[in-house]
């Protein structure tokens, strides 16, 4: 649930910064949020029109904990209530605080709400980055454009082309999303040699973090500092005047 | 641009400089190459 609700948050971030429409729909689109609920029962299925069906009082359960005091008593609208009759199967409390929900009709449910704000924050804090401190080589290169441009400098093969003059051929591969991000990939065809590099760390338009993830005579060429990790960096430290 | 070597061998006192030196002047190269066509499509945008 965790990494779906960063996955989903991280989608809305690449929204927010792709569109300059001011439409209401995409205004919003910074409101929009997740809730889960997740309850262990029994249901019997039935046969509908529109596929099988899930029935029975656990099954109604579940729909009625959506509509919840999570969000008044934790303080967010980002979470995921799970029963204790599904923790009780799964391992525990997993240390996750406890909550109630009471029904007249259905009585006292428990469970342990898991705040999946906070899996964000440590997504977010969760980089890999090399710092000027801790670099074996620092090249600082000032470029007279925005810093979404610069990044366009060293994403786009096209872009890279002009300036990466000793490649023959360049290639970026999107990760198994399909979107440019952590696991995308770029190809660099120096002739003898292709170096194939991996993000693994991706923040537009401040830095890109990559490891070599296979090379061929690379290897020999650069020996010791065959795998490097680089970051491109778009921020001040880098004096990408603005 | 900040470059780390991953992997920090036994001889990597002898070879990360080395292999520093070479990309040092390779991307230098080719950062100077970068300036110049930011520049001149810094130029073009504004005409």
């Amino acid at each position: 649930m965790e990494g779906c609700y960063v996955a989903f948050q991280l989608r809305l971030d690449e929204m927010r910064r792709a569109t300059t429409c001011t439409c209401s729909a995409c205004a919003l689109i910074g409101a929009l949020d997740l809730k889960f609920v997740a309850h262990l029962g029994s249901f019997v299925l039935q046969q509908t029109p529109n596929g099988l069906k899930p029935l029975g009082p656990d099954v109604i359960l579940v729909h009625r904990l959506l509509k919840n005091g999570v969000g008044a008593v934790f303080g967010t609208k980002a979470y995921a209530f799970l029963t204790d009759a599904l923790l009780e199967r799964t391992g525990g409390a997993l240390g996750l605080p406890a909550h109630s929900e009471r029904y007249d009709d259905l009585g006292e449910v428990r469970g342990r709400v898991a705040d999946l704000a906070q899996a964000v924050v440590r997504h977010r804090e969760a980089r890999i980055y090399v710092g000027r401190d801790t670099a074996d080589l620092t090249l600082v290169t000032a470029l007279p454009v925005p810093r979404a441009i610069a990044w366009e400098y060293h994403i786009d093969p096209r872009k890279r082309m002009r300036w990466q003059l000793d490649a023959r051929e360049i290639a970026a591969k999107p990760n198994a999303a399909g979107r440019a991000g952590v696991g995308w990939e770029s190809h660099c065809d120096h002739g003898a040699y292709t170096l194939v590099h991996r993000a693994v760390d991706w923040r537009p338009f401040d830095y890109l973090t990559s490891r070599p993830r296979r090379s061929t005579a690379g290897q020999s060429r650069f020996p010791g500092a065959s795998a490097p990790s680089s970051s491109v960096r778009t921020g001040p430290a880098a004096r990408w005047s603005p | 641009m900040n470059v780390r070597a991953a992997d920090r061998g036994l001889l990597s006192r002898i070879t990360i400089p080395l292999a520093a030196l070479v990309i040092r002047r390779q991307f230098r190269a080719h950062y100077a190459v970068l300036s110049r066509i930011a520049e001149e499509d810094r130029r073009a945008w504004s005409d």
